[in-house]
């Protein structure tokens, strides 16, 4: 018994302090933070203004090529793996343009995100029903003052638990990253396995880590969806 | 005020309007009555562009809604709901002061005035900063016509305003529509409650499968009714 604790000890210690090899996990959680943070805000950004084009088309039957492009690409990104995304961006698109592979990384799953959350933004204009949009054109506002002041902020909060799910599926989707040589979480301890020859140690440690991000993003999604309940 | 040319409402395969024409002139309380799928909702949404019309003009103060112009004079024009449609991610006060402050007609300071002075009125003042979600229908559709009232419109719509309240409520609804109609308000309402159309209406228009069958005084459409359509309607209400 000694000696098996004693030998999960000394794995411990070889894939996590031994040689500074912690650091390979510390460098691989800020580059899994970073695509992550930085692919989320450009997944809500596409996603909302597609989501805002489809909406202007269906209203006013104007913008149509716009919308066609629209369709395409959510119909291409939710057509296809992220993991052939990632490498038709990497080897493809950005192949003889010298960029940070990082940034890569982010344009990739911020246009697969976009176009999840396009189809989520979509649901939330759609539960906000007809009613108060005849109600703002009847009392001369625009079709983006409507959005901003009536429709967003409804559709915002009524689907900010889906927007939070896609979030968590984002976080947890850039662990493909590696596959174009970023150094994220799964990579970090791909390297340190490695080196040790031991699989066990470095696996558990990512998912420790993976849980404890996710734990933490559905903890704050929660504290701001009941800050946005007031209205109802 | 309007003048409504050769209207056709299709929806799909269903002829929902045949051939409206209507002059309709500024200070009438035109009343539109007719058994459910007349058409009159639908009608009433083509006056003001909610509904394109298949074939058929609509013109509201000489010009095409259809036109670019047209569209800027309906801000002339309020409507008031048969379900409120009040926005429910904002305060009462500011369902009544978002439109008169987007649209310039008066500064944050005065419109917040004028919704406090309105909302005075209809005994209200103290739900200003409560979500619509907290009102009783009734406060709901009052607040809706203040709303509609805050943007100085020439004319108002009403589609059904009574309809989705319960039957206390119906009343409160009604006196303000009275007491609009009292500053001689051009006001077209589309309603079932014949009672309110006797007193309240300068004119009465019968509705039937899309098409306007009798269009007269009160007392023409209530107490001589010419033509079978309207007597069996009347009849049938009566009874009920």
């Amino acid at each position: 018994m000694a000696d098996f604790l004693n030998s999960i000890g000394d794995k411990f210690y070889q894939s996590f302090i031994y040689d500074d090899r912690y650091l390979y996990f510390l460098d691989g959680l800020k580059y899994t933070i970073i695509i992550a943070l930085f692919s989320a805000l450009l997944g809500v950004i596409i996603g909302a203004i597609v989501a805002l084009i489809r909406d202007y088309n269906k209203e006013h039957k104007r913008l149509l090529l716009l919308k066609k492009i629209a369709d395409i690409y959510v119909y291409i990104i939710r057509g296809t793996p992220t993991l052939l995304q990632l490498m038709i961006l990497y080897y493809v698109v950005f192949k003889s343009i010298n960029i940070n592979v990082v940034i890569v990384g982010i344009l990739t799953f911020g246009i697969n995100s976009g176009a999840y959350v396009a189809e989520i933004i979509r649901a939330g204009f759609d539960s906000v029903g007809d009613g108060q949009r005849e109600a703002a054109k009847t009392l001369g506002l625009s079709y983006f003052q409507m959005m901003k002041s009536v429709i967003f902020p409804q559709a915002i909060q009524k689907v900010f638990p889906a927007l939070g799910n896609e979030a968590i599926t984002l976080l947890k989707e850039t662990s493909i990253a590696g596959y174009i040589g970023i150094v994220e979480l799964i990579k970090a301890s791909d390297i340190v396995s490695s080196r040790t020859y031991d699989y066990f140690f470095p696996l558990i440690i990512s998912a420790v880590i993976y849980l404890f991000l996710t734990f933490l993003l559905s903890t704050i999604m929660k504290k701001v969806e009941r800050r946005m309940k007031r209205y109802v | 005020m309007f003048k409504v040319v050769g209207l056709y409402k299709n929806f799909d395969e269903v002829k929902v309007l045949k051939n409206i024409n209507l002059e309709i002139n500024k200070g009438e309380r035109i009343v539109i009555i007719g058994p459910s799928g007349s058409g009159k909702s639908t009608f009433l949404r083509c006056l003001n562009g909610l509904e394109t019309v298949t074939k058929g003009k609509v013109y509201f103060e000489n010009k095409d809604i259809s036109k670019k112009d047209g569209r800027e004079t309906l801000k002339k024009c309020g409507m008031v709901f048969q379900s409120f449609n009040l926005f429910e991610n904002q305060t009462v006060l500011q369902n009544i002061t978002l439109a008169p402050i987007k649209n310039k007609l008066f500064d944050k300071r005065i419109a917040k005035k004028k919704a406090m002075e309105l909302l005075d009125k209809i005994h209200l003042k103290e739900k200003a900063n409560v979500y619509p979600s907290d009102l009783s229908g009734g406060q709901k559709q009052r607040v809706a016509i203040i709303r509609a009232l805050i943007m100085n419109p020439d004319v108002l719509l009403f589609d059904e305003p009574t309809s989705a309240l319960d039957a206390e409520m119906i009343e409160e609804v009604l006196e303000l529509m009275k007491e609009v109609a009292k500053t001689g308000m051009t006001m077209i309402v589309v309603t079932h409650e014949l009672g309110f159309a006797k007193e309240f209406a300068t004119r009465v228009i019968f509705m039937n499968e899309g098409k306007i069958i009798e269009d007269g005084a009160p007392d023409e459409i209530f107490n001589h009714p010419k033509t079978e359509r309207l007597q069996t309607f009347l009849g049938k209400i009566k009874k009920v």
